[in-house]
């Protein structure tokens, strides 16, 4: 059998496969993505024995190789329960509660990354059925609440202390140093503290407030990303887990009607790959003579604004970034570096900003209307 | 804060209404949290507050265990750190392991523990650490 089929004939028990009968598809595809990122990165392998725990009563439960196996198979049930849509709830609460249960039951394993994860796995877990992204959102909220707070009150992050010794000393940036040589000591580092800060302040309001979720999810991607551009590094988990939990805030259509003209041949190329990726059969393709289109939510989108939307709107387009962030720095960093390059540079809402702020360019005017109104 | 208010309170479709038992331990997990985020103000321990690599703390140990210096291995072996290392979670974190191993599984021996570090690059007078059976 094709690989496809087998997948295919599997059901919804396929990996890519992001149907649930009680979580929207978004939060599916976030516990997938998160789940798929812990493997790749081999925290299967970083969990805790609990040594030196948080709380005394970890030294109770048996030896340090016991406690560590116990958690090894907890996480690989969590993780086979969420990639093959078992029972993705419980999944993510097993998954949750094991990656809690290590920073909790050991100094030297406690790591941001891994409370993150298990905060939001286990919130994705208990989702309430009519509001299910509620906990998250808060969640999230909380999360940069937390991180703008605490640099605030930082004289090194007020200063530019941080940024100057990190991208100096830590990290050894040598584009920084002469950039930051340009400008008056420590103004370029304040400037970044500065803009770190705000950042967050400005995401854990975009989280709670509706009119500002979606320049949120722009604003805090490109923030994220960014950060691994300039660090070239991922801070292992981190970016794969921080970008998918933005899925939080996408609204995820039931169905998207594409339309194609069957005498084009790259209209023809793009249903054979696409149809191939859509397992869920969201999907629903439509003959349509001289033009390329996307209806999403009763919009309509034609050109390359339907192509990125049916890009992005495939989970497929997630499992192969989070591949790619999975990959190890050595000595795949280059390739990864130019992977998120290349997303955020086609990705960007070029028009959607000239739309917002009303300028049109000269050229777009000599332009014939399309049938369907634009977004 | 209207539109917070309205998600929250709303009579027909408001996430407070219908409270269950899954929605009370994730507010329950999340008011934790917040409390957390307030306590990190009091301390100089950055755990469970959303403080992800604020601090880059540099630091190297001199541990002297009934009367022998440890070796590099061997300070790995017992606290799992590094002679010398680097701990981005804050230097509180780098502080309480090795005064909690010194009070549970190293309770027993009499250990003296000198800690150089800089703290974003800025040297820091030396953190000093001692214990002994009888103290505890």
């Amino acid at each position: 059998m094709q690989p496809r089929s087998w997948l295919k004939a599997v059901g919804p028990r396929n990996p890519f496969s992001c149907q649930s009968d009680t979580l929207p598809v978004n939060l599916v595809l976030m516990v997938k993505l998160i789940a798929l990122g812990l493997l790749l990165k081999g925290y299967l392998f970083d969990l805790s024995d609990h040594f030196l725990p948080y709380w005394p009563i970890f030294d109770y439960l048996g030896p340090f190789h016991v406690f560590n196996d116990v958690s090894q198979v907890a996480f690989l049930a969590g993780v086979g329960g969420i990639l093959f849509s078992r029972s993705i709830r419980f999944g993510s609460v097993i998954l949750g509660l094991v990656m809690l249960i290590t920073v909790v039951s050991s100094r030297v394993a406690y790591s941001n990354v891994k409370f993150f994860c298990g905060c939001i796995l286990l919130l994705t877990g208990l989702a309430d059925s009519r509001n299910p992204a509620v906990l998250l959102r808060y969640q999230m909220a909380i999360v940069y609440s937390g991180a703008w707070i605490n640099k605030v009150f930082d004289p090194d992050w007020r200063s530019g202390q941080y940024f100057e010794h990190w991208m100096s000393a830590i990290i050894k940036r040598e584009f920084y140093v002469q950039a930051a040589s340009l400008f008056p000591p420590m103004l370029l580092s304040r400037v970044m503290c500065w803009s770190t800060i705000v950042t967050e302040m400005f995401l854990s309001a975009g989280f709670l407030l509706r009119p500002l979720r979606q320049l949120s999810v722009l604003v805090g991607v490109y923030f994220h990303s960014m950060a691994f551009l300039l660090a070239w590094y991922d801070f292992r988990m981190f970016t794969i887990a921080i970008l998918s939990s933005y899925l939080i805030l996408v609204r995820w259509p039931e169905k998207l009607g594409v339309s194609i003209d069957p005498g084009n041949r790259l209209h023809r190329w793009i249903k054979t790959v696409f149809a191939r990726m859509d397992f869920d059969r969201r999907i629903d393709w439509k003959p349509r003579p001289g033009g390329f289109m996307v209806e999403i939510f009763e919009k309509n989108y034609s050109g390359f604004q339907a192509f990125k939307r049916l890009i992005l709107y495939s989970p497929v387009s997630y499992f192969g970034y989070v591949l790619i962030l999975g990959l190890p720095n050595e000595p795949f960093l280059w390739f990864k570096l130019k992977a998120v390059q290349l997303v955020l540079i086609f990705f960007f809402p070029y028009w959607e900003m000239m739309e917002a702020l009303k300028v049109r360019p000269h050229w777009r005017k000599r332009l014939p209307e399309k049938a369907g109104k634009k977004a | 804060m209207n539109i917070v208010a309205s998600e929250l309170f709303n009579k027909d479709t408001g996430f407070l209404r219908r409270m269950n038992w899954r929605k009370a331990t994730g507010i329950v997990f999340l008011s934790l949290q917040v409390l957390l985020v307030v306590a990190a103000r009091f301390t100089d321990e950055r755990a469970f507050c959303w403080a992800p690599h604020d601090m880059q703390t540099e630091y190297e140990l001199t541990c002297v265990v009934n009367g022998r210096e440890l070796e590099e291995h061997e300070i790995s072996r017992r606290f799992r750190i590094r002679k010398k290392g680097r701990d981005p979670r804050g230097v509180g974190n780098v502080k309480q392991v090795l005064v909690q191993h010194c009070r549970t599984y190293g309770k027993d021996d009499d250990v003296s523990i000198i800690m150089e570090h800089t703290i974003n690059g800025i040297r820091q007078e030396p953190w000093r650490w001692q214990c002994s059976p009888a103290a505890g």
